[in-house]
């Protein structure tokens, strides 16, 4: 049985002003898969990410979450719907002046009813989820690259949301660490069930933990390609994407 | 509409402790305590495995497994074996993945340390001491700039001095002005009150002209610089430290007390007097406004009165003053936005940290040079 869609593009042009930066985007993300948006520097794959969370407004087209509009919808349609979302920004985005365990607590404090208790006791399995146990005592600044980006995984992960957004997780970390996220990352979604959408250009990440991936060319600035990554590799349907993939999956293999 | 419930139950059977659970298990549901299990388990027998059992009807999401987690460290902490084989898969797969990376062992760490009073009194004497000392070596630092300026040594970005000349001056006219306006209306006023029950209105000449050429004008400038000037100094800094980008100059061999002190410290040395001077006018013409409106000082007496009994050194020691408070207040910013952490937070407290030194210099630093001048005679 196909698994049911769970986020649909649909003819999404996205621009700053005049400047069209992507143009008739179409695609769908399925529950449970994880989805990689992928592209040169500059194609706009954060800024689909952006209009993803309603931080940025379509020019034309619509998105939608199951069988709501989320571009139509209501300011409290769209605050319910991304109450069951959690998103990992690209430097982890952790609030500088409270330590990692309020960090990852305050979603908890602000959307339920559970005592403190109760919450410091979910804040100790998260951060232990994410390998960053007994660190909730620490301030953002204390942490390295990869710990914040840890830390704000399991702020992200804090109200076990139905669908994850990553942006560019394994960015500035080394391969070692990246490697060790993406495992996470995979571990989520099996262990969570979530349905995960990952703006990333780093291959080795995507050929790990990506279901399927769209390609982004910031020269055509449209979709030039979406399917399973080892699929497009073998037959990559234009050039660029050839380009994009053959380099960095060259790199990756040492051949 | 009610919330669902999860439920917890714990039996003590003569082979095994169980631990039953069922209902549903979200954060949105109302749940069980861990610590009253846990209790219970620390009371039995350590020789006693744990079994955890979960009602086929369970629905949950990682609150059980984190409410699994506890009573598993609690058990295993007291000496419990523990049996999980009769959780689901999935159940299984959150537990494992919250204990595959073992906790570090320096990683535990109390916010606030406490230390015996005395080592307390002393690690403050020393972070006081340390503070001083940053002062002095700062102020060393910006002494050997300004020597490399003279003698045209200095790396600095005259486009980015003019550009700090200009928001440091004029920009600020505006608020100068408002500020010095209202502060020799209330000197003005402050005349017109006491004065008048003695007859000697034309006295508020003397008044005003002691009181706005000899402090106010310099003062209410200088507090008016260290908000706003001071401020903006310590965030600029600060955010270019948490940007790195101090530590880029740094790298490339360029000093950052020249390339980014200096333009700002003589900014605000060569404005201040000038803000003062407009200070000074405009304070002495509100305070006639008054005079003449209040109290019926016409607009000749009050100047004559005011040329007669006020002197060139009352107008230079308030200039003085000014170029003291200038280099005080760019000091003031500058070297908080230096000493600035990283984060959002902490500049904050920098720009904070820089008004309220800038301020209290400029408080003490009028006190001692009007004892001086006291002394002197002027």
């Amino acid at each position: 049985m196909e698994p049911e869609t769970k986020i649909r593009v649909d003819n999404l042009t996205m621009a700053y002003g005049d400047f069209v930066l992507q143009r008739e985007l179409t695609f769908d993300v399925k529950k449970g898969e994880v989805m990689v948006i992928m592209g040169g520097s500059g194609c706009g794959k954060s800024t689909l990410l952006r209009h993803l969370l309603g931080l940025l407004e379509p020019a034309e087209g619509k998105i939608y979450y199951d069988d709501l509009c989320f571009t139509d919808a209501s300011l409290k349609q769209r605050q319910s719907l991304l109450r069951r979302c959690g998103v990992l920004y690209q430097a982890g985005a952790l609030w500088s002046s409270m330590t990692v365990g309020e960090n990852v607590a305050l979603p908890m404090k602000e959307f339920t009813k559970l005592k403190d208790a109760k919450i410091r006791e979910i804040v100790d399995f998260k951060l232990a989820m994410v390998g960053l146990r007994g660190f909730e005592n620490y301030m953002p600044a204390e942490l390295s690259g990869g710990m914040k980006k840890r830390a704000g995984l399991a702020r992200a992960i804090a109200l076990d949301p139905e669908i994850l957004f990553f942006d560019e997780p394994s960015a500035g970390l080394d391969p070692v660490t990246s490697r060790n996220l993406d495992e996470t990352i995979l571990e989520l979604k099996n262990s969570l069930g979530a349905t995960i959408v990952m703006v990333s250009h780093e291959l080795p990440s995507i050929f790990s933990v990506a279901d399927r991936a769209v390609f982004l060319d910031a020269r055509e600035r449209r979709m030039l390609a979406l399917g399973k990554p080892s699929e497009l590799l073998a037959n990559p349907p234009t050039e660029s994407v050839a380009a994009f993939l053959t380099r960095n999956h060259t790199e990756r293999t040492g051949s | 509409m009610e919330r669902q419930t999860g439920h917890a139950g714990i039996t003590l059977e003569p082979d095994r402790i169980v631990i039953h659970l069922s209902g549903h298990w979200s954060v949105h549901s109302k749940l069980p305590s861990a610590q009253e299990l846990i209790d219970q388990i620390k009371a039995a027998d350590s020789a006693l495995p744990v079994h955890f059992v979960l009602d086929q009807e369970t629905s949950y999401d990682t609150v059980l497994a984190s409410f699994v987690y506890r009573l598993l460290e609690a058990s295993e902490a007291f000496g419990h074996a523990v049996e999980l084989t009769e959780l689901p898969q999935r159940l299984l797969r959150l537990l494992e993945l919250g204990r595959k990376v073992p906790m570090k062992e320096d990683a535990q760490k109390d916010i606030k340390p406490k230390r015996p009073f005395l080592e307390e009194v002393g690690h403050v004497t020393m972070e006081h001491l340390r503070g001083s000392l940053a002062i002095a070596t700062f102020t060393g630092e910006w002494l050997i700039a300004l020597g490399n300026l003279l003698i045209g040594r200095a790396h600095i970005r005259w486009k980015d001095f003019w550009h700090i000349l200009r928001t440091v001056s004029v920009d600020a006219l505006p608020i100068v002005a408002l500020i010095s306006f209202l502060v020799g209306v209330i000197i003005s006023f402050l005349g017109a009150v006491t004065l008048k029950q003695f007859g000697a209105e034309f006295a508020v000449a003397y008044l005003v002209g002691f009181g706005i050429l000899r402090e106010m004008g310099a003062i209410m400038t200088g507090v008016i610089m260290a908000g706003r000037t001071g401020a903006a100094f310590a965030a600029q800094i600060g955010s270019m430290k948490v940007n790195e980008e101090i530590d880029a100059l740094k790298t490339l061999g360029i000093s950052p007390i020249e390339f980014i002190v200096l333009p700002r410290l003589l900014a605000l040395f060569i404005m201040m007097p000038l803000l003062t001077l407009y200070a000074n006018v405009i304070g002495i013409l509100s305070g006639w406004v008054v005079a003449e409106g209040l109290m019926g000082v016409p607009g000749p007496v009050y100047f004559s009165e005011m040329q007669y009994i006020v002197g060139m050194e009352d107008f230079f020691l308030g200039i003085f003053k000014a170029c003291v408070f200038g280099v005080l207040v760019s000091t003031a910013g500058c070297i908080r936005g230096l000493q600035s952490g990283s984060g959002a937070d902490a500049v904050g407290v920098a720009a904070t940290r820089a008004v309220v030194a800038g301020i209290t210099l400029i408080v003490f630093s009028n006190a001692v040079i009007d004892w001086a001048a006291a002394t002197l005679g002027i």
